[in-house]
Parts: C-alpha cells; sequence; structure tokens
C-alpha cells in the first residue's frame, strides 16, 4: 500500500535545509526533489528503498518503515568523490583526477548580473582570464585571453559548445579580425561582435575553462589559446517545468574625458559660415566666466532589457528543453539600438534499454544593431562631441546637423569643423552616417551515443554552424570627403561563415582489478570551415560615390572599382586519442595524443602535425594520513605541446585583381623563396596543487605554469626581390608566458541563518618576447605601424608582449622639459613607452544568504599594465581638456622649460600641448597606469517560495555592473579596449565611454 | 588530403597560367606600370609619392597643416615613414603598386612566350620603366635599376651615372626596335594612354623622353648629353610637338583636387603668387583660385613654405588649387610644352637640330597657354616690364621676402647664355604645373626659378638653408631589409645619405 512519505533534508556539518535534493525510489524511474526549504513528499511502499542525493554530499539510502516522516541529514563529501568535471571533447571527468587546471563557474553565477555578451560575466571569476570589453557597446565582442598573450597572430580561446568546437573565426567574426586603424579606417573601426555574443545566457548550464595547452591537447591546433566549454541546459526528467526571467537595466555613461569651462575658443564673436564653420576650431581664446561644456548631453541613458523563457519536461526516456530570449537595448549614443532573439531546442533521449542516448539540439539567433559605435578617428561622433569648440553652442549643431545648400539644391552638413578631418558634427554622424549590423546563426548539434557492453561506448557527433552577416552603411552627401564621395556613399557586405565538423569516438572503460582502472578513447574527427565569404560592395570615397545623391542602392554606385569576394576555406582531418590509468583512486596517469591534417600545409613539408600531452596526479589525502583539518589534497604535473596552423592560402601565393581598379596585382606576400611553412608550436608546461581543508568549508588551487610558444607567424619585410614582395611569411619567434594562479573557495559561515561563501581568483602572468625573426632590424616585430600618428605597437625582443612605442619630451635632470634654440620641446625618439598586459588580477566573488535574502558582489582588479590615450592628447591640442584650463590657470599660464644650456625659460601653454598633444603628438606624456580596482557586480535577491501555488518560486533581484572604481588612474576605463584585434592593445581613440548599469532582475519557476 | 591543395587555393585569385587568355600574362601587368608613375589612386599616396616633397620642395605648393608639429618634409625635418611611399610604389608588387616587379614579370613572359613579336612588349615596358626610374634616381641617386631582373643582384644599386646610362640605352633600343613594330595592334587593349596603342606615338614619346634625360645630364656630362640629345633631335621618330603624353586616369579625380579641395593639405605657393601675379599670367586664374579668408579673401594669396604654422586655419584659406584639377580625365607624363623649352635650351647649348632658341621658347608659352585655354599669349610673350612681385605674408610680415630676381617674360637673345636659361627654365617650371617631381629637378639642375629659402629648418643641421633640400635619403625599408647594399649605394653619392647631398647631375653650377 503506497504511502506518502514526507520530510526535511539537511546537511549534517551546519544543519542548512538542502533545495533541490533529488530523492529517487532506487529501482524505480519515481523521483522528486526538495523545495527550497529542503521539504519533500513522496509516494512509496514500505520496503522501498529512498536515495537521496545532492551535488556535495555523500548519497544516502533509507528504506521506508512505518514512519512516514523521514528525515536525512546529508554529509559532505569532503573528498568531492563525485564531483566532475566537463573536459576536452565533452569527456566528464572526476575533478580530483584531472592533471591540469580547468575551472568550471556555473550558469546561476555568470547570469546573476547579466550582461549582453555572457563572456563578459567570466570577468573575475575564474583565475587567468583576461576580459576586455570591446568599445562598440551593444553586443561588442570582448577580447578573451586565457594566461596572456602568447602568439603574434590570434590569442582566441576556442569556445565548445557541448563538445563541439564553436565557430569563433576571428574575434570579429565576420571571418576578420576587426579592425587596427587609428584613423578608424574611413567608417570607423567596426566590431562585428563575436559568436559568443549571440549566444542566450540563460541557456547556460555552466562554462568550464581549461586554460592550459594540457587540457586543451586533445583539440590540438584549435586549442592553443585555451578552451572555454560551454555546457548548455538540457530537458530534465519530470514534470513540466517553466522558468520565466526578466531583467531590466539602465545604462549611464561613466569616465568621461574630463573637459574645460573655463576659456573659450577665438570664434566666440566671430561670424559662424552658411554651412556652419567657425573661424577657429580650437579653444585657446580668452577666460570668461559662465561657460558651460558638457559633453554629456550628447549621451542617452541606455537601457538594457533581456526577457527570456525555458520550458524543460520529459520522462526517463526522452526530455525537452525549449527556450526563447529577447534582448532589445538602446546605447547610450543616440540611435545605437540593438534586438536580438535567441531560439534553443534541445532534444535528448534514450532507446534500446537505454543503451542508446541521442542528443539533438538547434538554435536560432537573430541579431540586429542599428549605428553600432565604431572607433577611431575617422566617422566618430565623439571626436566632435568632445572638440566643440568651447563657448560655441553644442545646441545650435545639435538642432541643426544639415542645413539646404543652395549650391546643390540639397541639404548639406552644418558642421563647427572639418578640422585635419577628423571631426564633424556628431549629430550628422548619428542620423546621416547610419549602419545597420545583421547576425543571423543557425547552430545544429546532433550526438549519439551507444554503450555497447558497460565497458566500451562509441559516440558520434556532427554539427552544422552557420552564420549570415550584413553590413549596411549610408553615408549621406556632405559628409566630410575624406570619408565619403560627393554624393555620399554606401558601403554593403553580406558574408557567411560555415563550419561543419564530425567526430567518431571509441571509449572504453574498465576497471582491470580492484586497484587499477584504466580509460581509454579512440577518435577521429573532421571539420571543413569557409570563412568569411564575402561579397562586399563599397561606392568609395573618392570623386561621386554614386551617381544620383542619397539613394542608397546598389545600381546607383558610380564605379564598379570597389566590389570584391572573399573567401577562407579549409579542412582539418584529425586522430585522437587518450588513455588514463588510475590506481586506487590515488594516482593517475593521462596521456593524450592528437594528429591533425591541415589543408593550410599544402606545399609544406607536411600536412600532418601531431601534439602529445602526459599528466600525473597524486591525491596525497589517498596516500597518507592527513590531519583532520585536511579533507582532501592532491598534486599534479602534466606536460603538453599544441600548436595552431598557418593561415589560409599563404602557401599558395596567387595573383589577384585589385579590389580598386582594374588591375592584378602580384601578392602582397609569400614564404621566402627556398623555404617551407610550418604550424605555430606551442611547449607547455604546469604543476599544480589542490587542497581542501574543513570538510571543504576551505579550498586552495595552486597552478604554475611555463609555456613557450615558437616558430610563430611573422610577416616581415621582404628582402629584395625582383617579383616585388614586400612582405614573407615565415615561422620564427619565441614567446614565453610564465605565471601562476590562485584559487581560493570558502564558506567562512554556515548556518540556517546566514552563509557566507566567497571565492578569490588571483593571476600572475609574466610574458616575454624571447625571439623574432632574425632579420627584423633591432629585434623589433611591428604590428601597428606608426604611420603619421604618434601610437606604435610593436614585439620586442626582451621586452614584454606588446610594446608601445611613442615619442616623449626630453627633460633635464629636475624633469623639465628642454627646448631647442628655436624654442621648440625636444622629443625622444620613438620608444617603449609601455605594455598592455597587466602584471595580475584579481577578482573576488562573495555571495551573502540572510533568510530569503542573497547578497552577491564581485570586485574585480587588474594590477599593472598601462593605457596610452590619443583622447587625451586630442583633447589637449584642441585645449578643451581640464588639463589645458589648469595650465593656463597655473604659472602665469606658462610652463617652464630649459633651453639646451640649462638655461630656464618658458613657453605658453599652448605652444606646450600644440606640441605635445595632438595624434602624432607625444604620446609617451599620455601613458597612465592601467591598474584599476572596481566593483564589477553587485545583486541583492529576495525569493518567495509557495510550497502548493501554481508558481512555484519567484527571486527578485536588484543588479548593478560597473558600479564604480575603488581606484583608477587612468581618465577613462582601462578595461576597455579599443579594438578586440592585436594592433590596438592599450589605447585609447575616442572611444565610447564605458557605463555603468543598473535594474531589475526577476526570475519565476512555474 | 588529396584535394587539400584546391582547398587551399584561393578561389579568387589568378594564377600566371590563367592569366594566357588574351595575353593578359603580359599585358595584366602594364596597368599597375602605368598607375605608379604618377600615383593618383588611393589620393594620400599621391600625397607621400609627390606633393609633401616635391610638389613642396619645386615652389609649387604649399602645405597649410602643420604636419607632425609642423617639423616634417615642410621644414626640412624629412619624414621617413612618408618618403618611403616614393619607393615602395615603384619596387612593391602590392597595395597597388609597382613598377620594377611588372617590368620583369613582362621580360619573363616574353622571354617564356620566345616569338619576337612578344618583344614590342618588352621595349614599351621599358619606356615606361624609364618613365618611372629617372624620377625614382632623381629624388634618391642610387637606385635598383640595371640589375633588378636577376634575383642573385636584385637588391645591388646602380650609381645615378650607371642608371642614366641604362636609361639611355633602353630608350635607345625601344626607340629604333619598336619601328619594326609600328602600325601594330597588340599593344591596343593594354595601353592606357592616349596613344591609343600607336606605337609610332610610343617611339615619339620615347625619343622626346631622351632629350628630357640628356638635357638632365647636360651640367655633369656635356658630351653624353650632347650625344644623346643629337640623337633625339634627329631621329626619325620625332618629339611630342603636337599632343601631349597623358594617361588616362581610370575615371579617378586628380589626387590633387582631393588634397586641396577634399582635405584642405595643399595651397598655392609664395613663388607661385610672385611670378604668376608679377607677369600678370593669365594661367592663374586655371592654377588657383582666390582666397577665402586669413583676411586675404578674394585675393590670390600663395603661402611660403617652411614657416612657423601651429594650426592649419592659420593660412587654410589661401588659394586652394584650381578646379581645373577636378575636371581632368588623365594626368600628363609630359606635355609639348616641355619639349620646346627642352630644345630651346638644346638651341642655348648649340646642339645640332635643335632650331632656335626664342622660337622654341615661345613655341612652350603657346602650347602651354592652348593647354590651359589661356588668352592673351602673344602679348605676354611680348612683355617687356613685368617682374615677378615680391612676396608679402598676410598673416605674419616676418616672413615675407624679395623675389631675388627680375626675370622678364620677353625673350631676351642678347643677354647672357645664364639669364636665357633663366628665362626658359621659369616659363618651363610655368608650364609644367603641377608636376613638382619634374620642376623640382630642374630646380635643382639650374637654381631657377628662384625658390625661396625655408623660414623655419628642422633638418638638424643636414640640409643648408640657402642651398635647399637637394636629394630624399634612402628608405627604411631598404635599410632593413639590404643593409649592405644601400651602404654600398651611400658611397656613391657625392656626400652622407641624407637631405643635403647633392646627386650626380646636380653640379651646382650652370656650365653654358
Amino acid at each position: 500500500q503506497e504511502v506518502q512519505i514526507s520530510g526535511v533534508v539537511k546537511s549534517s556539518f551546519d544543519d542548512v535545509p538542502l533545495p533541490g535534493v533529488n530523492i529517487m525510489i532506487v529501482g524505480t524511474a519515481q523521483g522528486t526533489q526538495t523545495d527550497f526549504d529542503g521539504n519533500y513528499t513522496i509516494d512509496a511502499n514500505p520496503g522501498d528503498v529512498l536515495k537521496f542525493s545532492y551535488v556535495g554530499m555523500k548519497a544516502k539510502e533509507v528504506t521506508v518503515g512505518a514512519n512516514t516522516t523521514i528525515n536525512v541529514a546529508l554529509e559532505e563529501d569532503s573528498q568531492q568523490l563525485d564531483a566532475v568535471i566537463v573536459t576536452a571533447l565533452g569527456i566528464e571527468k572526476e575533478e580530483k583526477a584531472l592533471t591540469y587546471a580547468a575551472q568550471e563557474v556555473s550558469g546561476d553565477e555568470l547570469t546573476k548580473v547579466k550582461q549582453t555578451n555572457p563572456i563578459n560575466s567570466l570577468s573575475g571569476k575564474s583565475a587567468g582570464v583576461t576580459i576586455t570589453r570591446s568599445s562598440s557597446g551593444l553586443g561588442g565582442a570582448a577580447k578573451v585571453v586565457l594566461r596572456g598573450n602568447s602568439s603574434t597572430s590570434n590569442n582566441d580561446p576556442l569556445y565548445v559548445i557541448d563538445g563541439v568546437p564553436m565557430l569563433n573565426s576571428g574575434n570579429g567574426s565576420n571571418g576578420a579580425e576587426p579592425g587596427t586603424d587609428i584613423f578608424g579606417g574611413q567608417t570607423g573601426n567596426r566590431d562585428g561582435g563575436d559568436a559568443m555574443s549571440m549566444i542566450n545566457p540563460d541557456d547556460i548550464a555552466s562554462m568550464t575553462v581549461l586554460k592550459g595547452a594540457s587540457a586543451s591537447a586533445l583539440y590540438g591546433s584549435q586549442g592553443a589559446n585555451g578552451v572555454i566549454l560551454i555546457t548548455t541546459k538540457k530537458g530534465k526528467d519530470g514534470a513540466l517545468a517553466v522558468n520565466f526571467n526578466s531583467s531590466f537595466t539602465v545604462d549611464n555613461v561613466m569616465s568621461l574625458p574630463e573637459l574645460q569651462s573655463e576659456y573659450q575658443s577665438n570664434s566666440v564673436g566671430q561670424p559662424i559660415a552658411e554651412n556652419g564653420r567657425v573661424a577657429d576650431p580650437k579653444s585657446w581664446g580668452a577666460k570668461v566666466n559662465g561657460l558651460d561644456n558638457d559633453a554629456r548631453d550628447f549621451f542617452n541613458t541606455g537601457y538594457t532589457s533581456i526577457n527570456s523563457m525555458s520550458l524543460t519536461a520529459g520522462n526517463q526516456k526522452a526530455q525537452t528543453y525549449f527556450s526563447y530570449a529577447n534582448t532589445m537595448g538602446e546605447g547610450v549614443i543616440p540611435e545605437n539600438r540593438l534586438n536580438r532573439n535567441n531560439l534553443t531546442l534541445r532534444e535528448t533521449a534514450k532507446f534500446l534499454d537505454e543503451k542508446i542516448d541521442v542528443s539533438a539540439s538547434i538554435n536560432l539567433s537573430d541579431q540586429r544593431i542599428w549605428n553600432r559605435p565604431t572607433n577611431g578617428l575617422y566617422s566618430n561622433p565623439l571626436t566632435g562631441v568632445y572638440l566643440n569648440p568651447v563657448g560655441i553652442s553644442r545646441d545650435m549643431y545639435k538642432n541643426k546637423y544639415e542645413y539646404f545648400n543652395s549650391d546643390t539644391n540639397m541639404m548639406d552638413q552644418y558642421a563647427s569643423s572639418f578640422d585635419e578631418t577628423i571631426q564633424q558634427n556628431p549629430y550628422w554622424l548619428i542620423n546621416r552616417n547610419q549602419s545597420k549590423d545583421i547576425a543571423q546563426r543557425v547552430l545544429a548539434n546532433v550526438a549519439v551515443k551507444y554503450q555497447i557492453t558497460d565497458d566500451f561506448s562509441l559516440q558520434s557527433r556532427g554539427s552544422y554552424d552557420k552564420s549570415f552577416f550584413t553590413f549596411d552603411k549610408r553615408m549621406y552627401a556632405g559628409t566630410d570627403t575624406n570619408n565619403s564621395g560627393t554624393n555620399g556613399r554606401y558601403i554593403y557586405e553580406k558574408t557567411e561563415n560555415t563550419q561543419q565538423y564530425i567526430d567518431l569516438i571509441a571509449n572504453y572503460n574498465k576497471k582491470v582489478s580492484e586497484d587499477f582502472g584504466i580509460t581509454a578513447l579512440l577518435g577521429t574527427s573532421l571539420t571543413k570551415y569557409k570563412i568569411g565569404d564575402q561579397l562586399f560592395i563599397d561606392s568609395g570615397r573618392d570623386g561621386v560615390g554614386l551617381n544620383y545623391p542619397n539613394i542608397f542602392t546598389l545600381a546607383n554606385v558610380a564605379t564598379t572599382n570597389n566590389m570584391r569576394q572573399s573567401v577562407g576555406n579549409r579542412e582539418v582531418q584529425s586522430v585522437f586519442g587518450s588513455v588514463n590509468f588510475d590506481y586506487k583512486g590515488m594516482l593517475y596517469l593521462d596521456v593524450t595524443g592528437r594528429n591533425d591534417w591541415s589543408s593550410t600545409l599544402a606545399n609544406t613539408d607536411s600536412y600532418a602535425f601531431f601534439y602529445p600531452s602526459v599528466g600525473l596526479t597524486g591525491v596525497l589525502s589517498e596516500m597518507f594520513t592527513m590531519p583532520e583539518a585536511i579533507s582532501f589534497a592532491k598534486v599534479r604535473a602534466s606536460y603538453a605541446e599544441v600548436g595552431k596552423d598557418i593561415p589560409v592560402y599563404a602557401t599558395v601565393p596567387l595573383n589577384q585583381i585589385s579590389a580598386t581598379g582594374p588591375n592584378v596585382g602580384s601578392p602582397v606576400f609569400a614564404p621566402i623563396e627556398g623555404e617551407t611553412l610550418k604550424p605555430e608550436r606551442q611547449k607547455s608546461f604546469e604543476i599544480g596543487t589542490e587542497w581542501r581543508f574543513f570538510q571543504g568549508r576551505l579550498g586552495l588551487d595552486f597552478t604554475y605554469y611555463d609555456t613557450k610558444t615558437s616558430d610563430q607567424i611573422f610577416y616581415i619585410q621582404a628582402a629584395p626581390n625582383p617579383y616585388g614582395y614586400s612582405q614573407n611569411i615565415v615561422n620564427a619567434g619565441e614567446i614565453s608566458n610564465k605565471g601562476f594562479e590562485i584559487v581560493v573557495n570558502g564558506k567562512p559561515f554556515a548556518n540556517d541563518k546566514f552563509t557566507w561563501n566567497t571565492a578569490l581568483n588571483f593571476a600572475k602572468n609574466d610574458n616575454e618576447v624571447i625571439s623574432v625573426h632574425p632579420s627584423l632590424q633591432d629585434g623589433e616585430a611591428i604590428i601597428t605601424a606608426r604611420g603619421v600618428n604618434g601610437y606604435e605597437y610593436s614585439l620586442i625582443e626582451g621586452e614584454n608582449f606588446g610594446s608601445i612605442k611613442a615619442r616623449s619630451l626630453i627633460r633635464d635632470e629636475n624633469g623639465t622639459p628642454v627646448i631647442s634654440d628655436s624654442g621648440t620641446l625636444l622629443s625622444t625618439d620613438f620608444e617603449t613607452v609601455a605594455y598592455a598586459q597587466p602584471d595580475f588580477t584579481l577578482g573576488w566573488n562573495n555571495s551573502f544568504d540572510v533568510g530569503d535574502f542573497t547578497i552577491n558582489f564581485l570586485i574585480d582588479g587588474k594590477f599593472g599594465g598601462d593605457v596610452v590615450s590619443v583622447t587625451e592628447a586630442i583633447n589637449d591640442y584642441y585645449g578643451v581638456s581640464q588639463a589645458t584650463a589648469d595650465a593656463r590657470n597655473n604659472n602665469g599660464g606658462m610652463v617652464n622649460v630649459v633651453d639646451e644650456n640649462g638655461t630656464s625659460s618658458q613657453i605658453t601653454a599652448q605652444d606646450y600641448y600644440t606640441a605635445v598633444g595632438g595624434r602624432a603628438g607625444m604620446l609617451g606624456e599620455y601613458v597612465y597606469d592601467a591598474t584599476n580596482v572596481s566593483l564589477r557586480e553587485f545583486s541583492v535577491g529576495y525569493r518567495l517560495a509557495f510550497n502548493d501555488g501554481f508558481i512555484q518560486r519567484v527571486n527578485f533581484s536588484i543588479i548593478a555592473n560597473n558600479l564604480f572604481f575603488f581606484y583608477k588612474d587612468a581618465p577613462f576605463d582601462p578595461n576597455i579596449a579599443a579594438s578586440t584585434g592585436l594592433g590596438l592593445q592599450g589605447v585609447d581613440i575616442y572611444n565610447l565611454p564605458s557605463t555603468r548599469s543598473i535594474g531589475l532582475n526577476i526570475n519565476v519557476n512555474f | 588530403t588529396e584535394d587539400f591543395k584546391d582547398i587551399n587555393t584561393n578561389p579568387h585569385g589568378i594564377s600566371d597560367e590563367s592569366l594566357q587568355q588574351r595575353f593578359n600574362n603580359i599585358g595584366a601587368k602594364f596597368p599597375p606600370m602605368f598607375a605608379n608613375v604618377i600615383r593618383v589612386e588611393p589620393a594620400w599616396n599621391y600625397q607621400l609619392q609627390h606633393n609633401l616633397n616635391a610638389d613642396l620642395f619645386s615652389g609649387y605648393m604649399t602645405t597649410p597643416t602643420p604636419f607632425a608639429g609642423n617639423i616634417s618634409n615642410q621644414t626640412y625635418s624629412l619624414n621617413s615613414g612618408w618618403n618611403q611611399f616614393i619607393w615602395t610604389d615603384a619596387y612593391d608588387a602590392n597595395d597597388g603598386n609597382g613598377v620594377m616587379p611588372y617590368a620583369r614579370g613582362i621580360d619573363e613572359q616574353v622571354e617564356l612566350a620566345g616569338d619576337e613579336s612578344s618583344k614590342m612588349f618588352s621595349y614599351i615596358s621599358d619606356i615606361i620603366k624609364v618613365t618611372a626610374m629617372h624620377r625614382i634616381s632623381d629624388v634618391f641617386g642610387p637606385l635598383r635599376y640595371s640589375k633588378y631582373n636577376d634575383y642573385e643582384t636584385t637588391g645591388a644599386y646602380d650609381s645615378q651615372e650607371e642608371a642614366y646610362n641604362a636609361f639611355f640605352a633602353d630608350l635607345g633600343t625601344a626607340i629604333d626596335q619598336l619601328k619594326a613594330f609600328e602600325g601594330q595592334p597588340q599593344f591596343t587593349p593594354f595601353d592606357l594612354s592616349e596613344f591609343g596603342g600607336d606605337i609610332a606615338k610610343w617611339r615619339t614619346y620615347a625619343n622626346s623622353l631622351r632629350l628630357r634625360l640628356a638635357i638632365r645630364v647636360s651640367n655633369v656630362d656635356p658630351a653624353l648629353a650632347k650625344t644623346e640629345g643629337e640623337k633625339s633631335l634627329s631621329s626619325d621618330a620625332g618629339l611630342l610637338e603636337s599632343e601631349n603624353m597623358a594617361i588616362d586616369m581610370q575615371g579617378f579625380i586628380h589626387p590633387l583636387a582631393t588634397i586641396s579641395e577634399g582635405w584642405g593639405d595643399i595651397r598655392m605657393s609664395a613663388e607661385m603668387e610672385s611670378i604668376l601675379k608679377g607677369f600678370n599670367d593669365a594661367r592663374l586664374e586655371t592654377f588657383f583660385q582666390p582666397a577665402l579668408g586669413n583676411g586675404v579673401e578674394g585675393e590670390y594669396k600663395g603661402i611660403r613654405l617652411g614657416i612657423a604654422i601651429e594650426a592649419k586655419s592659420d593660412y587654410g584659406d589661401h588659394s586652394k588649387l584650381g578646379t581645373y584639377l577636378g575636371g581632368l580625365t588623365s594626368k600628363d607624363w609630359m606635355t609639348t610644352a616641355e619639349v620646346y623649352f627642352l630644345k630651346a635650351e638644346a638651341a642655348l647649348r648649340g646642339w645640332t637640330g635643335a632650331g632656335d632658341a626664342q622660337a622654341n621658347y615661345e613655341s612652350g608659352i603657346r602650347a602651354s597657354f592652348a593647354q590651359h585655354g589661356a588668352g592673351g599669349v602673344e602679348d605676354y610673350i611680348m612683355d617687356v616690364t613685368s617682374t615677378p612681385s615680391d612676396y608679402v605674408d598676410a598673416v605674419n610680415a616676418s616672413n615675407s621676402i624679395a623675389y631675388a630676381s627680375d626675370v622678364k617674360i620677353a625673350y631676351d637673345a642678347t643677354a647672357p647664355k645664364e639669364e636665357q636659361l633663366e628665362q626658359i627654365i621659369t616659363q618651363k617650371w610655368i608650364a609644367m604645373f603641377p608636376d613638382g617631381q619634374e620642376a623640382w629637378s630642374e630646380f635643382r639642375r639650374t637654381g631657377f626659378p628662384k625658390i625661396f629659402p625655408v623660414v623655419v629648418n628642422n633638418s638638424g643641421g643636414t640640409i643648408d638653408t640657402d642651398i635647399q633640400v637637394r636629394r630624399i635619403n634612402f628608405v627604411d625599408t631598404e635599410k632593413n631589409t639590404n643593409a649592405a647594399n644601400v651602404e654600398a649605394a651611400t658611397a656613391l653619392l657625392k656626400g652622407p645619405d641624407n637631405g643635403g647631398t647633392r646627386l650626380w647631375w646636380d653640379t651646382g653650377s650652370n656650365n653654358l
């Protein structure tokens, strides 16, 4: 006779009720879960065995007797024996058996304070992960670097969803790295967003960061920069569950450059031309009271609204997960909007006595971004916003950004200045230079696993990953002719990226004897890439551009000179295998190997490249008797070699029809005559140790690693050759990364009233360019050439990765600037003035549970490293910065200098800033320490549980992002990158200021 | 892995084999050569190839923009980052660059073809190559030319003397050998000049170019000059006397229009103001526009080179270049006016077949007025009183300067030869506008017309303010990748590798 059993499940250690404990009747499919207060009820027959299981606790079985109340206290599983972690290829491994560092971050952790790009939520939550947000605002890409930059070509990690590598080609993801031009090209450095930014954060069950080569060696050439594994949610066995989540945040700009409102422009009082031009675009005029110069008015209050709904249902044989999310937002720059829809359907099922597991999922996303902000000097409204001549009304240009030009019988731009062609009326740019970015993605996955015997299984996975990108930019006639034809300019670009992946893996898992176990796998995979399959049409900036003004259609493009198609095709075939030996659960040996054959290696000595890894773990707490306080201890060591493919087509140089004329051009680069290319190689060694104390209340994880990346791909200036190649592509150089990571987890307080969880992530990385190609002058590989500007980015032997070079003032021993006989300030040549990479990073994540309230905060700190501000330099040059007003207020408006004989002298503040500032100025004077500590995330949640209602649970939370800086030296947010590409690191070029977001999140479970 | 090579082949690229259709394996190498003698696109490339160096140093134009804090080419702080383009436009083969690599490619394909008729392409390629490379040599001096095609010796430099001898040899062979190909149509589809594939006209141009080069070396090697010059004057190929040598710009706008109108980076020079205004020259209104501001509204107002400028707005409203540039569809490589002035000088030097100096001089002026549609040429030629006016700086009086000569327009055949030469070169200078490269070379060779010295000299003592800039130092890419040969080339100079060292043909005096 079935009876209803009920009770409370608590933790034996601190007597806290445990929500979500699984209770199953052994031998049946019947089961339930505890509610938030640890209560459960289940119908069972006397004699049935109830199994209580919970992550991190030892499972407990209780036989049903006469008593209908069964209260259970679960013991913490101090040795975390059951804790499994997802590793390479989706293989689940016991955490204690790992021979390398891997860190898992749960989906809840990631979505506490939601971001439009979920990868940004990882910041500060995992040691050794440096995340730099792009300055392009809503839906922008993020630069993610694991354990420091190691490569001259690309440092992006591989993203793997449910075991299948995801396409995230180039950080710009439409096939190309984002722009790295200081001017911002002619249309602004675009950020195409990355693949991660298209994922619904609520679909993520967990992310695992595999930082070292050992962890990712099974991914071969793709895993050289580390791997971020994403496990998505799947349907659960049980009744229909519906979750609804809604968050709304408002975003405001913070850390704007300081502008002065004391000295007006000489234009004030002078006539303003019909087209709005003022007499003097700079602000070096008289001191006047009552001026107003607030750039903040330009910015809007943005908002981000994410509404998502998920539904799971299923029985023991088949489960369904369905989710839909909509993200809408408006950026802080007017006219910038985003709308994104994500749809996910995932089916999991078991057949043939549960011997066959089938899982299939499909993700659809569609994202539209209007007027995505760009950076750089051209086509960026922020130059005009900041450089507005002081005393000249901003409103006048806001209310009238165009005027009727009777010469042309059409509207024309009304702007205060086109000075240096870097500024236009910002309102013209946002209204008459509009762009639209559309990204659509289909990701379909199928996985089948067949458990042939208890020891042996076969699995196969396939995925089809396709993205479509459309970019449409319309520049009206009247736009600065440096960027647009006289009748306007139309750019239309369509790009498709495709990746097809299939693998087959055989798994063997055998307990050979009482003491000895073996796990092995052998697999093969095939991946085909078609990246950046692009059609690009641009009416161009030279000449008329369009036949008829302001008609944006392809038929109206005046010349066919700016059309092109491109595509990057690549195929990689792989065979891989791994063997793990387990001795008594205390000693683990892990050996892996992978061989890749890549099409990019055509015309080289071999298509194949091999990547081995070996690792050893000893669980000390199993080997020796430890003091009671130590509940777990292990040491591990591993060595791995991974590599990186070479660029497509590099070994088959071909003539190209020029995109800007009828010419057939020779290839831009080719291997050196008589030389061949090989893949980049990374050798890495790491050791680590993990300790848990006081029944797991305190955990410590330490890792030291040493990585050397050699045979880097460099493009070097070609030696004289009659073919006219200006560059050779070569293997050369070595970059070293050494560092350590410390993760501390603690639960200092835990009782039913108050629980405090805290986690500290610390990572220190030292990197050094050991060598570059021997033919490069002075051991220097220039990544971003100075051109006509004041910033250069290079890799220099013996220096940290990424030397920022600029000119600086020559100063005497007292630090006073030196002038020449003719009175001009003397400057050094281009010298290294800064390094972009931080010395160490620290994240401190805390969560407090007080009754039904949960308080979370995350403090994120980066220490060391530098940033350079072109923004400040140009603001100074134009006399709009507060620094220039201060200089004019002090010392009679003079700057003390000495001449070359040491005689004191003075020059005016204007002369000083005119020489030092500007885009070609002495940027060495604009270096700031990038060290910053901020309150990255803060949330207060309140949960309401309903025992019997239709609604089961409601969580409310107030969430905030980027609240404030505890410490910051730079005049802007140094965590924002001008570009997520390699070439513009550590420089601010009229970047979009960072935003502070505050909002509300509601989560309802039905 | 069998199809890996196919997969790794760019489907949008073209192999030399597939270019063989319609002889494009040879013909497709001509467009970059045509493009890079005087590069029109992108405009910033022209700005760095010719404008912010030769166009300034020739006294044609001045920039109102204080580039690099006014410490750059305009104040004799030679900007290697810019001047690099003069070289790479000729030697690289990407980004639309390239003269030498494509000329080599044509020779190679012609050799592969193996038939006599294809050789025509090599001869025409040589004419274009000399057109481009004598300009490069006139900037740097020694250059990679005669040993370029062989991989082993490609990095080696010729002295300028060796290079000029090679130019004469290449031109001579082309002029002689092309005679047999006159009337043949194979080159027509690839000819981007206004000659439309007419081989006879190409011979005429090559012969005129030989005369230009002969005059160029007339001070340093009068015998060579006379030999080569008289070959031109007597050749059946003839000289350009009715039609300019002009290259179609393929739909692109003249870069000077973009630089002047669009970017506001170039303006009329003080010398142009002094000479054209002093001469009441009708071409002034074609070449330039009246100033828009800076207190000189409505006047034709130039800017002196190398003065202290703090902001573009200081002189930005001075005279822009003429709007005619925006309407041009072709760029001149050589004008008939220049040919008449070359003949005038040849006559002055007593070369056989040159005719009368005064008649040629006047024909040159007439040809230039006709080219620009300017009226009143006969009165102009007779003007015996007008002289260049002194320059007055409207913004900063300390930059004002007197014009150092009373050169007049009407030809004075009785004057000392040096003065006659000044008349010829001054008028040639006006007529060759806006080709600053040729004007700068002729100024350095002859000292005419009188170009004002800079006020601010940031050369660090390497360039004498009065002697003025004589060349541009070798480029950084060559120093970085070809250091030993650059060192050897430096030894071929008359002095150190800087802007103060005179080239081979620059003797410092006119041997008349």
